[in-house]
């Protein structure tokens, strides 16, 4: 059974008079596991697409299955529930809390999950999670105090504390530069084959889209092109990072 | 509730200067319901305590009964005064009324005994049964009198002194005011203490030009200290027997008896004292085993009736108005105390309206800040939403952040009504009381501002769109 199906989905917008048609009838199936990369030009409706995927904004017409269940009608607390528990963002602007350290970023999905989780826990899981992208000795450091690389990582850390099982990300590597780009694209990819978490990644990039399993094109609304990719290689993922890091913090000092 | 406690705080920090003024509005408002009510109750409990101590609600018993109108001090006829001889009496004083009832009545002859019943002094266990046996008692004291010879002292004239001796509470009840020095306290009262306390006057006589908290006197040997210069208002007669005032149980001693001459009762309010007096005559009659054919022994009056002259003037007048008196008294003691309080209550009412009206603009300031911010604040609002947050999740969390900055407010507002409350008090010498209620009750007052002033911005926070709110500036 497929993670994500969307089935004839169609979005559209009133705009006075005229109608904007962001949707106009997508049929897509995301199995577990997979690493979608949706590319098409400015205004094709991957953002719009990736927002009904995300339970952000409900279909107006068509169906949604996430996991099996049809998510097209609920209502907002219960698809905000879904969000919680299923769903990791990782945004292109990063989107932390400004003046708030990383690790209470992190711990952000957890004050609204259910059952709330008392605050020592909550601080223990936002910790892995800053550990588990080698942010430990970055907990305590406000947004402003981090790199663009490191921010997208708080923020991947964000979106894996509560264990989802899917990752939407929208141009996450849009604020980056080449080198942290493909950074934090091979964090996505360790984490798809570590924890086999189903990725799905917007971008306008074809070096970017290139480390997903599977390319899909948009254009004006409907999917002109889905083709199978073998991912670029992991190579050297050991050695780049400890590269990185010296060179971060010899950009932020 | 603390996590979102947490978030408010931080949240307004960023926000410095919009919230210091918001604070500032909020704490204005609150700190004028401070001070109008602090003003209010101060203004309500002056007249309180206007109408208590013009009242009356001080009760007196004597031993002995030589009153000249043979009235108790409720107005009822007990005949036991001595001087009316001749004319109409109207022996059920209280069933006709003595001045317009044309019709002559019997005429009665009363014996012309003063001392038809004659003084049989007061006890202690007379003050504990009224203390304990008549209800609406606020405090009774007892109180003796006597000359007491004073021993030989170089510089001092005057052979003999009058020793007052007086119980606990008598101070208060009789509106004593300590000058220099102190009163007795209740330990001393307890110990019979040899300490004193004297007038202005009585010390002027006795130690002129010296200070007179430095002085004793000495009766049998025993040596007595000023410990108080005392506001009292002596006889005249004590000018030339200089009255001290001491412990009772010093003053027995040294008169050498346990009996007391006076009994002083105050009333817990206007309202019951005549209710209260006509309790004291049933208790003593009871404590004195007096038989229902004889007359009180002892006389219970109340201030009314004391001020009333009853020397000199027609004993008919003289009972007609005492027959009257306590109804009277009663009547337009309470309608007076009705109206005060009324003034004082609209009074309140009226600042209070004033002081509504500021909390409100401290309110508005509130809810103008909180709709700054959550414009400010969309994207974040958009993000939480993604995250996971219910609606109520972002409704509680504005919610709190106005509430902090209302109750925050509000805590610097007490502080600043209480420094106006200070203010009026020192400088403008209004009454002005501030109670434990009255802060608790601005506390709430201002978190009520800020949850009724929260709540709109807090709903346009949860009710946005997670898409838009993404994607605002
Ligand atoms: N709230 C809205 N109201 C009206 N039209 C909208 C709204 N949101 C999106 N659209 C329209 O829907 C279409 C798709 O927008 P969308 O944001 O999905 O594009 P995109 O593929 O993400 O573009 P980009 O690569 O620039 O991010 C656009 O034409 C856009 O103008
Ligand atoms: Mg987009």
């Amino acid at each position: 059974m497929p993670v994500i199906s969307l089935q004839n989905l169609k979005k559209s917008y009133a705009l006075g008079d005229n109608t904007v048609h962001a949707l106009r009838g997508v049929s897509l199936d995301i199995e577990e596991g997979e690493f979608v990369a949706i590319t098409g030009p400015s205004g094709s409706g991957k953002s719009t697409m990736m927002h009904i995927l995300g339970c952000l904004d409900r279909p107006t017409e068509g169906h949604y299955l996430l996991g099996g269940e049809d998510v097209s009608n609920l209502s907002r607390d219960a698809l905000a529930d879904i969000r919680n528990r299923q769903i990791g963002f990782v945004f292109q602007g990063f989107n932390l809390l400004p003046r708030t350290t990383a690790v209470e970023n992190v711990e952000v999905p957890l004050l609204y999950s259910r059952p709330l989780l008392p605050a020592a826990e909550r601080r223990q899981r936002a910790l892995e999670a800053l550990d588990s992208l080698g942010l430990s000795q970055r907990a305590d450091h406000h947004p402003s105090q981090l790199s663009g690389g490191q921010q997208q990582r708080v923020a991947i850390a964000r979106a894996l504390v509560n264990k989802p099982s899917l990752i939407l990300a929208d141009e996450p590597t849009g604020n980056l530069d080449t080198k942290t780009s493909i950074e934090v694209m091979r964090l996505l990819q360790n984490l798809r084959e570590s924890l086999g978490i189903t990725i799905v990644l917007i971008t306008h990039e074809p070096e970017i889209a290139a480390y997903g399993t599977r390319i899909i094109a948009v254009r004006d609304g409907e999917i002109v092109s889905d083709v199978a990719n073998t991912p670029t290689p992991m190579e050297h993922v050991e050695e780049d990072q400890e590269q990185s890091e010296p060179a971060l913090a010899a950009a932020n000092a | 509730m603390l996590i979102n406690l947490h978030t408010a705080t931080r949240a307004l920090r960023q926000n410095r200067l919009q919230a210091a003024l918001t604070l500032c509005g909020m704490s204005i408002g609150v700190a004028m319901v401070v001070i109008v009510s602090g003003l209010g109750r101060g203004a309500q409990l002056q007249i309180e305590s206007q109408i208590e101590s013009a009242g009356p609600t001080l009760i007196s018993v004597r031993s002995g009964n030589f009153s000249t109108a043979a009235v108790t001090g409720n107005g009822e006829q007990d005949s036991s005064g001595g001087e009316v001889s001749q004319g109409p009496v109207d022996p059920f004083g209280l069933q006709t009324d003595p001045i317009s009832d044309a019709a002559p009545v019997t005429p009665v002859t009363v014996r012309k005994t003063r001392h038809r019943s004659p003084a049989w002094p007061l006890t202690q266990a007379e003050v504990d049964a009224i203390a304990s046996q008549v209800e609406d008692v606020r405090s009774v004291a007892a109180s003796v009198a006597g000359n007491v010879s004073l021993d030989e002292q170089p510089q001092l004239r005057i052979r003999v002194a009058r020793v007052h001796g007086f119980q606990t509470d008598w101070e208060v009840m009789s509106g004593w005011k300590v000058l220099r020095g102190r009163m007795v306290t209740a330990q001393e009262h307890a110990a019979g203490t040899p300490v004193m306390l004297v007038s202005p006057a009585v010390a002027q006589r006795l130690w002129p030009d010296q200070d007179p908290l430095l002085q004793q006197l000495s009766f049998a040997g025993q040596d007595v200290a000023v410990v108080g210069v005392v506001d009292i208002e002596d006889e005249s007669s004590s000018i030339v027997v200089p009255t001290v005032h001491v412990p009772m149980t010093l003053a027995q001693q040294l008169l050498d008896g346990q009996s007391f001459d006076e009994i002083n009762v105050r009333s817990r309010s206007v309202a019951t004292t005549s209710g209260v007096a006509q309790a004291i005559r049933r208790v003593l009659r009871e404590q004195r085993q007096l038989a229902d054919d004889t007359f009180d022994d002892f006389r219970v009056t109340t201030q009314s009736t004391s001020s009333m002259p009853s020397l000199g003037t027609d004993p008919r007048l003289s009972r007609a108005v005492h027959a009257n008196l306590v109804e009277l008294e009663k009547v337009s003691w309470e309608e007076m105390a009705a109206s005060l309080r009324q003034a004082g209550r609209t009074f309140t009412l009226l600042l209070t309206g004033a002081a509504a009206v500021s909390l409100l603009v401290g309110g508005i300031g509130v809810m103008n800040i909180m709709l700054v911010s959550v414009v400010a604040r969309t994207r974040e609002i958009g993000l939480r939403l993604a995250l996971g947050a219910r609606m109520q999740d972002i409704m509680l969390q504005f919610i709190a952040e106005a509430v902090t900055l209302a109750v925050a407010g509000g805590c610097l507002g007490l502080v600043l009504g209480y420094l106006g409350l200070l203010v009026a008090q020192q400088s403008f010498h209004w009454a002005a009381v501030l109670e434990p209620a009255m802060v608790m009750a601005a506390l709430v007052m201002a978190m009520l501002t800020g949850i009724v002033f929260g709540y709109g911005p807090a709903r346009r926070a949860a009710r946005l769109d997670p898409v838009v709110a993404l994607k605002a500036e």
